[in-house]
């Protein structure tokens, strides 16, 4: 055990170190960017002492130095300071597109797990046979294929021209409100319901083909040789094979998690989904500095504290790793 | 040491010299100064009119406070030598404008053959403002107009873009008889003389070729569901669906039995504080909170929260609120409400509403009973109606009187958070959910009130969203501030049944700039010949795809806007060789490369018309050449 505490504790200071190289280089990023956001706030009509002063309360008229110090400390402390645009202190806003984001992501990641691992050990059971080779070919074109592209696709059909599926927003119009009204109602799954389709066609993917390579390996091995000398069905057999491939997928849901939170922007704008993704965008064109700062770090800390979750998890479910 | 870029082998030109001499901070240091000297014999950057001293020497950041700008502009206050080729014209071009882009590559390409060669680069909007901004521009600096409520008025354009002693004229351009004239306008309160005032600054403006008028427009095209709404109002210059003019949204009928209409806008909703919005939020908070005044479909002027108002003198208005006015909570509107909102402008505010209310000196009640508030204003004022009646709303006082020490915002007023906004408006803030959606409830007790029960606004990402979801009746109209239709685009939109395409009458434009303290453009019959060079048809043809005018005159305020001069003298056409003989004719020549030279140091007419910048029977105030 001292052994898993000494590694615990050597990742967290992997992950302390981690997390100050992204927030310095987003620091650095965003005094590179270019273009002063005042530009873009300030009325043409306004003097320059007024520009200046704004400048001031958004604090960027302080050594470059200060603004370093001043953002490690407020972000560190989750403290992401007030919107320059939005009116509003950026922890709420973030607060509110994680929410949102996590809205679209979580269901489609659980039926992507889900459904990928029992397609994935299925196919890799059937080693050879039609359904393996139209699964891999399937799964090969579908993660191929650009979501953006699909999403857009899918909009014009389903939405513009059929009618069948709402073109895009969390709820309709005056629709419920709170979460958990919302997760309740059928509105919400409605339109979540292409989004959701869309992510989970990329997605599943991986769990496929990773648990299909599991499957593989499995397969030869000696205690599966065991269970049918004890006369068990088929179908149990392939349950056992399973979850003993199942140990590889474990690390790659967290990072797949990770990946999938960062990897939804171009989602969110098409199916005008308001997440963080589309935020971010919004606050890079508007240079609304603290907002995008923010929603930069929340989506590098998740994809960090997931995979350090990952890291942690494989030896736990792993009797046969060990961290003497 | 021999310079490598022209090719020719000679000594590095002096002007180069002198602006590297500048960029290496021997510039920065005199900069603080307030003047520049590229070497000790050399003579600092000077004004011709000390009027405009002030500006150039004493604003931070800008003009000689600002080393780049120097940087950039001593070598081109330098007197040419012999020989010397006249130097690459930049143009800098935000990135989401791809249609200047293609433009200017004909238009770069045109005037390759009088010998000039265009520099243009593509950069994030938000660099591009900052660049403007700091005149580091270059050469022409390319503006679009968009119609906003404080445009209406005609000093908007005028004095912003083309004053003298305004930053925001990034020309750099002063004449003394159009900055006279403006000067004149500004305090003019009487509209008939104020006119002809605005009517003959547009005159010497057309006649010095300043600016140059791209092209007028694009078009106003919108598509609505015209299968769910009728009788829409087109206003000129805004369209039928934009909030900043929202008579659809009062007098439109609903052909179905949904009286529902629902709006789609690629802004996001991003804050319900009035003082703190953009331009697309402002303009929902005055459907929310009453204005003083308020324009119709032809842009004339009409009473809106005040019912009339009386000019004592020059600085003095009176003005008469409508009576039996009541705010969203039930409360009446009184003329104290008023009263308040002015102080409050005056003594917080520093955004949008300080600038409506800058030249206010004092207000009083005069009549309570009546509703009768006397605004005083600190110098003659032209501005009352079009743009002090225009801007201002009327606040509720018993829910602003101590906002500011209640929230704790010190004297930001930006910084308020105003959840549910109460104003006395013909719709009331319904349910916002933010980013996503606005409910405007039509007040039905509003002395102009709506005859849809309510506006739903859509918060959609992309044109294209918003394109599916008006095919797919999801929204019945695209909020047109920011955003109008292409021919092809408004084509696509037709494809569906129940939409009506529309087309409204444009008061915008498209121009350029030329930077006018610096050479070449300092030369009347440079300008001239550059003018020529210009395919405004192409902009407006291919670009266009036909959705916009070719330009007649070089005015701010094209034909349609109620202050057009109609009598501007014609726009140079597009015509190369007249272009090349203008410049032949003026003493250009043209190097073995092709590009063109400017005239000999030994040229007295050259010197002439450089040191005189304007055309002959104006002044010149400005910058003044180098030695």
């Amino acid at each position: 055990m001292t052994g898993f505490r000494r590694y615990v504790g050597r990742r967290l200071v992997l992950l302390a170190f981690v997390v100050w190289c992204v927030l310095t280089i987003m620091f650095g990023l965003f005094q590179l960017l270019p273009g002063d956001p005042t530009a873009i706030f300030v009325d043409s009509n306004f003097s320059v002492e007024m520009i200046e002063r704004q400048r001031q309360l958004w604090g960027l008229s302080d050594p470059v130095w200060v603004q370093y110090l001043r953002y490690v400390r407020n972000m560190l402390l989750l403290d992401f300071g007030s919107s320059f645009f939005q009116i509003a202190p950026v922890s709420h806003i973030m607060a509110e597109k994680v929410k949102n984001t996590c809205l679209m992501i979580v269901p489609a990641l659980i039926v992507s797990v889900v459904l990928g691992t029992a397609i994935g050990a299925v196919a890799g059971w059937r080693r050879g046979g039609r359904f393996e080779q139209a699964t891999v070919g399937t799964a090969l074109f579908l993660h191929s294929a650009p979501s953006f592209f699909v999403g857009i696709m899918a909009l014009m059909v389903f939405s513009y021209r059929l009618g069948w599926l709402p073109p895009g927003g969390m709820v309709s119009l005056g629709g419920p409100d709170g979460l958990w009204d919302m997760v309740s109602s059928r509105d919400y799954w409605v339109h979540l319901l292409l989004p959701g389709l869309i992510l989970v066609s990329r997605e599943i993917t991986g769990p496929i083909l990773l648990l299909r390579s599991s499957m593989l390996e499995v397969k030869g091995s000696d205690f599966l040789d065991i269970l049918r000398a004890k006369g068990l069905r088929e179908r149990r057999i392939v349950m056992h094979a399973t979850r003993n491939a199942l140990l590889p997928l474990v690390t790659y849901i967290a990072v797949m998690t990770g990946l999938l939170f960062q990897g939804q922007v171009l989602l969110e704008i098409i199916f005008a989904w308001p997440g963080i993704g589309r935020e971010l965008v919004q606050a890079l064109n508007d240079l609304d500095y603290p907002v995008a700062q923010a929603a930069l770090f929340v989506m590098a800390l998740v994809t960090l504290t997931l995979n350090f979750a990952a890291d942690l998890l494989y030896g736990v479910i792993d009797p046969r790793v060990t961290y003497e | 040491m021999k310079s490598d870029d022209t090719g020719t082998g000679r000594p590095i030109e002096r002007r180069t010299l002198l602006g590297l001499m500048a960029a290496t901070g021997g510039a920065a240091a005199l900069g603080g100064l307030g003047a520049v000297r590229a070497d000790a014999a050399e003579p600092a950057i000077a004004v011709s009119n000390p009027k405009y001293n002030r500006l150039y020497n004493e604003v931070s950041g800008y003009y000689l406070k600002d080393p780049q700008w120097v940087k950039e502009t001593t070598p081109r206050l330098t007197w040419p030598q012999a020989g010397e080729k006249v130097p690459e014209i930049g143009v800098v071009i935000p990135t989401n404008q791809p249609d200047w882009l293609d433009a200017f590559r004909k238009w770069s390409s045109d005037a390759a053959q009088l010998g000039l060669k265009y520099t243009i680069s593509q950069m994030s909007p938000a660099r591009w403002l900052e660049t403007i901004q700091a005149h580091r521009h270059g050469d022409i600096e390319v503006h679009p107009a968009v119609l906003r409520p404080e445009r209406v008025d005609p000093a908007e354009w005028l004095v912003s873009r083309a004053y003298g002693n305004d930053r925001r004229n990034y020309g750099e351009w002063a004449n003394e008889q159009y900055d006279r004239l403006i000067e004149e306008q500004t305090r003019e309160s009487d509209p008939g003389r104020r006119l002809r005032l605005v009517r003959e600054a547009q005159r010497v403006l057309a006649e010095d070729l300043y600016i140059t008028q791209y092209g007028w427009g694009p078009s106003l095209i919108e598509a609505y569901n015209s299968a769910a709404w009728d009788g829409v109002v087109q206003t000129r210059g805004f369209g039928v669906s934009s909030f900043n003019a929202f008579h659809s949204y009062i007098r439109m009928r609903a052909r179905t039995s949904r009286r529902s209409v629902k709006v789609g806008m690629t802004a996001l909703l991003e804050t319900t504080n009035i003082l703190a919005a953009s331009n697309n939020m402002r303009s929902i908070g005055r459907m929310i909170y009453d204005r003083l005044a308020y324009f119709d479909e032809n842009l004339k002027i009409i009473p809106w929260g005040a019912e009339s108002w009386q000019r004592v003198d020059e600085r003095t208005w009176d003005i008469k609120l409508r009576p039996g006015m009541t705010f969203h909570d039930g409360k009446p509107v009184t003329v104290r409400d008023l009263k308040f909102t002015l102080d409050f402008m005056q003594r917080w505010e520093r955004g949008i509403f300080w600038t409506a209310n800058r030249f206010l000196e004092s207000t009083e009640i005069r009549d309570e009973a009546a509703g009768v508030l006397r605004a005083r204003f600190k110098e003659p004022y032209g501005q009352f109606e079009s743009y002090f009646m225009q801007l201002n709303v009327i606040l509720p006082q018993h829910i602003f009187q101590h906002i500011m020490q209640e929230q704790g915002v010190g004297d930001d007023p930006r910084r308020l958070r105003i959840e549910k906004p109460i104003g006395s408006g013909p719709f009331r803030f319904g349910r916002h959910r933010k980013d996503t959606e606005l409910q405007l409830i039509a007040d039905k007790a509003h002395f102009s009130k709506p005859s849809v029960d309510e506006v739903w606004v859509v918060s959609v990402p992309t044109l294209d969203g918003l394109l599916g979801r008006l095919a797919s009746q999801e929204i019945d109209f695209i909020e047109s501030s920011d955003l109008v239709l292409s021919p092809s685009q408004a084509k696509q939109a037709e494809q569906s049944k129940h939409v009506t395409v529309v087309r409204t009458g444009d008061v915008g434009w498209l121009h350029g700039v030329c930077r006018i303290s610096w050479l070449p453009w300092r030369d009347y019959e440079f300008r001239r010949a550059w003018h020529h060079s210009v395919d405004r048809e192409f902009l407006v043809k291919v670009v266009w795809e036909g959705a916009g005018r070719v330009p007649k005159s070089n005015t701010f305020l094209v034909e349609g806007s109620p202050w057009h001069n109609p009598d501007l003298p014609p726009l140079p056409g597009f015509d190369l060789r007249k272009a090349r003989e203008i410049l032949a004719a003026a003493g250009y020549t043209w190097a073995s490369d092709g590009r063109l030279v400017f005239p000999p140091p030994s040229d007295a007419a050259f010197r002439a018309r450089v040191t005189r910048v304007c055309k002959e029977g104006f002044t010149w105030g400005g910058l003044k050449m180098l030695g």
